[in-house]
């Protein structure tokens, strides 16, 4: 079975020949640079202090190489957009070296000046004559948005304040996706999941627009929130903006890459935290589900692409919602959060949604727990959310810096030795 | 030194295949490798040399065929699997960590989970003793010493601790991928006397280099792999260094010399 029928049979609920891995298909399934780099040089893959690339800028994700996805087994390659979140591209790479001392590969336009406290500032387009829209602390391992919010005058509020960063896609942005796909498609033999921007409706990652020079309109994540319940007007003219252009631009997409892909990155938007919901579910029900309807709608009439969503925290009450609105793909099942037991989660779910996820534990068992605990999670998730199908093997969130590489080790030897159907 | 065995081939790969999607990286390889013998791995970029020695790492598996050693057949499903059989691989310039000495990488390596030897690590003493014989092996005579920071070592010399230590730890196959890429002519040279110190130590070793002219030295044999397939193989001297250029360059075998190929 190639990875992509691998992947193809778990999606459709069927018992494919071994659980599915995904690892680097997205930015929410990947592994921060500096623990990509502990991996590849245990394994053998590169010299040592060979740089790793930072292909997602933000949370400092690193490449996962196809020469990793062979090692490992990973059934899944991502293709990315053009652009990063800061608004440069992921180009002319240059070397850069983290808090840490892992050697990495930067894009060209990733111009960081440290200020006084020698935190590192990041500027939008990477233009540093304008003011930083991002931070990492010194001796951290990712930038934190910095928020640039104008204040907000009620009477004068204006949604296309908030709708200038949904564009259509350029034809240079299509023929990079269709270049990427034909390459993943003829070159391996993996699934191909597309992160395709765009249609994460108010994503706060994107909320505070870190690749916008002059951000207008509701940048402040704490407005944004107090506007899901006070502005409700504001926010559906937003999304219904968005998602017109959304719909234009999977149509697009579609024409270029067809059915070469498999699996759409749609929402990234968190509605939990870790003890419930951020929102209820009937505001979920009215200012998101009705757009998550129309683009799954869309998709699931026009191509044979599975649809994706990640929502991190405790989310069980929304989860029949979410299967409502169409989706077939749920990340990252995140299993340490309240009422989130794995269990009832695939009783409950397991024959509507694909899990994605829910693996290991990313918070506490992978960085803090030792070898045996790390093996006996893997293995109990693959044994719970495995049955029957319909699960694809990753973490729970991206694999942070600073895990032991023991821990790293141990999570792809047990995954390995119980991800087969067969016996 | 002991030469037993030495008439059977120590790794013996039947007919490797390996595809990614619709590439076929591999199209059914035979390769062989004899105790003592140094062989030259060569062929154009993308030949498939660096996947032939990633499968016999057990970095990636094959799609197909089989791998034998000292003539039985094993499956290397891991790095690990492969160090423990005693294949080693010495990677070009800088292999150690810059900031720690030179007895601490022999024994703790580059790699966090190796921790061979038979050392306890903190044992200093013990530790500095076996790090000289380490390169005392290795043939390194002048500046390094246990205690030396590898930072300040040359190119040259940290190969040499590399190669001393896998001497050492009884590597049966050593593999060098690209070894004097980043290094200066005398630094070449010394990896020459290594390479031909392990020799010495009935270590077989494959290289793989774009350099023909320093494979063509080096090498007892050289096998040539084009596209995914073994072009050709020719023990030391059967052919000149000109016709070598010819065939990688052509990716053909010329037919003046055809009768001289060794491969069916
Ligand atoms: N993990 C992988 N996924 C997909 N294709 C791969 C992978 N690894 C290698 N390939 C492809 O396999 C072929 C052989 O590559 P390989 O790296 O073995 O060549 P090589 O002989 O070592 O080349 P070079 O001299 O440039 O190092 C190439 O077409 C390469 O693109
Ligand atoms: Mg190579």
């Amino acid at each position: 079975m190639t990875s992509r029928e691998r992947v193809n049979v778990a999606l459709e609920h069927k018992v494919p020949d071994k659980v599915p891995l995904d690892l680097g298909g997205s930015t929410v399934t990947g592994m921060h640079v500096s623990s990509v780099y502990k991996l590849r040089q245990a394994l053998g893959l590169d010299p040592p202090r060979t740089p790793v690339k930072v292909i997602e800028p933000y949370q400092m994700l690193g490449e996962i190489g196809l020469d990793l996805v062979e090692a490992l087994h990973v059934d899944v390659a991502g293709i990315f957009p053009l652009k990063t979140i800061f608004g440069f591209k992921n180009e002319g790479w240059k070397e850069w070296t983290l808090f840490d001392g892992t050697p990495v590969l930067v894009p060209e336009k990733f111009n960081t000046i440290p200020d006084e406290n020698e935190d590192i500032l990041m500027y939008p387009e990477g233009d540093t004559c304008v003011p930083p829209s991002a931070r990492m602390p010194k001796g951290g391992y990712y930038f934190d948005s910095i928020i640039r919010q104008i204040p907000i005058d009620e009477t004068n509020l204006n949604p296309k304040d908030n709708m200038e960063e949904f564009v259509l896609l350029s034809d240079k942005e299509l023929k990079h996706y269709k270049d990427r796909s034909d390459e993943l498609y003829n070159n391996t033999d993996k699934a191909i999941l597309i992160n395709f921007g765009g249609l994460s409706f108010g994503d706060i990652a994107n909320v505070p627009a870190p690749w916008l020079k002059n951000p207008k309109g509701i940048r402040d994540i704490e407005e944004w929130y107090i506007s899901l319940i006070m502005r409700k007007d504001y926010i559906k003219e937003v999304f219904e903006y968005q998602c017109d252009i959304g719909l234009a631009n999977l149509k697009k997409l579609h024409e270029v890459v067809g059915d070469k892909i498999s699996i759409i990155y749609i929402s990234g938007t968190d509605f939990g935290m870790q003890t419930g919901p951020f929102l209820s579910v009937e505001t979920y029900c009215e200012l998101f589900k009705p757009y998550h309807k129309k683009i799954n709608e869309w998709i699931h009439s026009n191509t044979n692409w599975y649809t994706f969503i990640h929502s991190c925290g405790s989310i069980v009450q929304i989860i029949p919602e979410i299967i409502d609105a169409g989706f077939d793909i749920l990340n990252p099942v995140q299993i340490s959060a309240a009422k989130m037991d794995p269990h009832t989660l695939k009783e409950s779910f397991g024959d509507c949604i694909t899990f994605w996820g829910g693996g290991i534990d990313t918070q506490k068992t992978l960085p803090f727990g030792n070898v045996d605990e790390v093996r006996k999670q893997v293995k109990e998730m693959v044994r719970i959310f495995g049955k029957g199908g319909g699960f694809v093997f990753n973490s729970v969130h991206n694999i942070q810096a600073n895990v032991p590489i023991e821990n790293l080790i141990a999570l792809y030897e047990a995954f390995e030795q119980s991800r087969s159907y067969r016996n | 030194m002991s030469n037993k065995g030495n008439d059977k081939p120590l790794v013996k790969m039947v007919d490797i295949e390996k595809r990614f999607g619709s590439v076929q990286a591999l199209k059914g390889v035979d390769f062989e490798v004899y105790p003592g013998e140094v062989v030259g791995l060569v062929g154009d970029n993308g030949a498939g040399k660096s996947t032939l020695m990633r499968i016999l790492t057990g970095i990636y598996h094959p799609s197909r065929g089989d791998i034998y050693f000292r003539g039985e057949k094993v499956l290397i499903d891991s790095p690990k699997k492969a160090r423990d059989m005693g294949i080693e691989v010495v990677h070009q310039g800088f292999g150690l960590l810059d900031s720690m000495t030179v007895a601490r990488n022999v024994f703790l390596a580059s790699e966090p989970l190796i921790k061979v030897g038979p050392v306890k690590l903190l044992d200093m003493e013990k530790m500095n003793m076996e790090t000289r014989k380490v390169i005392e092996h290795a043939g390194i005579r002048t500046g390094v010493e246990p205690d030396s920071i590898v930072q300040y070592l040359s190119g040259g010399q940290r190969q040499a601790v590399k190669i001393g230590r896998a001497i050492y730890f009884k590597a049966e196959v050593v593999i060098l991928d690209e070894p004097t890429i980043a290094l200066s002519i005398r630094e070449k040279d010394h990896v020459g006397e290594l390479v031909n110190d392990l020799r010495k130590h009935n270590v077989a070793v494959i290289y793989i280099s774009h350099d023909l002219e320093e494979v063509y030295e080096l090498a007892d044999k050289i096998t040539i792999l084009d596209v995914g397939e073994k072009l050709a193989e020719y023990k030391r001297g059967e052919v000149s260094l000109e016709v070598l250029y010819d065939i990688i360059r052509e990716g053909r075998i010329p037919p003046d010399i055809k009768q001289q190929n060794k491969k069916e």
